[in-house]
């Protein structure tokens, strides 16, 4: 080792303590390029002088060659026939899939709802077709369902009111007869005179 | 080659030979993503299919405005399918009285002697990227080996982009520690 190197580490030994830490955290950078100029000078000044720090950089650029490299790897064969014997086994949820990529587009409220006004409005204004003047229309039937409603009214209350003359009549006719019946079995009975004869008697 | 914004609109059509020329292209990078953060080629080829049959169930209703939102989706799809298969695995009781190599459950990847042996540098740092933490091992997984950009690893792991920066650095540099611990002539 340089002497000069060995007083360095004494007096850091008695100082701050090993640079090492300070130079390993800026070794990412200095090796991505991204540190500044001074960075560079004091990491570069201390790898001169330290070998783990000096290691460690190595396979710090070693690890970030292969790291990239690392991002494709073969699954073996058999695998995109595994795939697609998987996909191939749902061509008949299709068209679900088309429906349920239809319905949840973003805007698919929106313009569900916007068609359907469309069609209402076209429905209800454009000549020849069957909603045409349907608020004219549902006002006819509005007003001769009501007048119906009142012409059947009235005949009802008629009706009602016969029936309730003829009830009348007939008891009346119920009474009388009952009346007269029962002063037949009185005669009969001789409680008639009886009670006549009662009433003269002082 | 054809564009992918080609294969991707043939195949919203629903041409069969266009979605087999997709499959074909992505499933390296999306199987590679899944195999980094599974560490299990058996669960990431079950991860990578789900993900194209995902991809093919959700084709018309999928809008991109460039080829790298494409693969930024597919990647993160690949993520969140990962995620969840850790976590089933995680939540299954554990099969303490079966020896590991009987249950498979015997890590996939070489182990350092072999990776070191075969002079394979790439399976060496595939081994040392198994060792970090996960969200370390996602972020070099996004970033570095996809290519990724710090936006996209943010919103992907839902993360502030500072620490998709700061992170993305300090793993780096664990995993080369981690590389040299395996094999302290990497790099030399």
């Amino acid at each position: 080792m340089d002497p000069r190197d060995d007083l360095v580490a004494s007096i850091l030994r008695a100082t701050s303590g090993s640079p090492c830490r300070a130079a390993e955290e800026r070794l990412p950078d200095l090796v991505d390029g991204a540190l500044d100029a001074v960075d560079v000078e004091l990491v570069r000044g201390h790898l001169e002088g330290c070998d783990p720090c000096t290691v460690l950089e190595h396979a710090l650029v070693e690890v970030g060659r292969a790291l990239p490299q690392m991002a494709e790897v073969d699954p073996g064969r058999g695998f995109t026939a595994a795939v697609l014997a998987r996909t191939s086994q749902v061509p008949a949820r299709r068209w679900v899939a088309a429906l349920q990529a239809l319905l949840l587009r973003p805007r698919f409220a929106l313009e569900g709802a916007y068609l359907g006004s469309l069609v209402l409005v076209g429905l209800l204004w454009l000549p020849g077709l069957p909603l045409r003047n349907l608020s004219t229309r549902a006002s006819h039937v509005v007003t001769a369902t009501t007048e119906k409603l009142d012409t059947g009214a009235a005949t009802v209350a008629g009706e009602a009111e016969r029936l309730g003359a003829r009830v009348a009549v007939q008891a009346a006719e119920l009474r009388h007869g009952a009346e007269r019946k029962i002063e037949g079995t009185l005669t009969r009975m001789g409680w008639k005179e009886a009670k006549q004869a009662e009433k003269e008697t002082p | 080659m054809v564009e992918l914004a080609t294969l991707l609109t043939r195949c919203r059509r629903r041409d069969d030979l266009a979605w087999e020329a997709l499959v074909r292209r992505m499933q390296p990078r999306v199987y590679g993503t899944a195999l980094h953060l599974l560490r299990s080629p058996e669960d990431a080829r079950e991860v990578a299919q789900d993900v194209f049959v995902r991809l093919y169930r959700n084709l018309a209703g999928l809008e991109f405005s460039d080829e790298t939102q494409f693969v930024a989706w597919l990647l993160q799809t690949t993520r969140n399918a990962a995620v969840d298969r850790i976590r089933q695995i995680r939540s299954r009781p554990p099969r303490a009285d079966v020896p590991a190599e009987e249950a498979g459950l015997r890590d996939a990847l070489p182990s350092p002697e072999e990776a070191s042996l075969a002079g394979d540098r790439q399976a060496l740092v595939q081994r040392a990227l198994a060792e970090l933490s996960d969200l370390n091992r996602e972020i070099l997984v996004l970033k570095e080996i996809q290519g990724l950009d710090v936006r996209e690893v943010a919103e992907i792991l839902h993360i502030p982009q500072g620490t998709v920066k700061s992170r993305a650095s300090r793993a780096r540099l664990e995993l080369a520690r981690r590389v040299l611990a395996l094999d302290p002539s990497y790099g030399a």
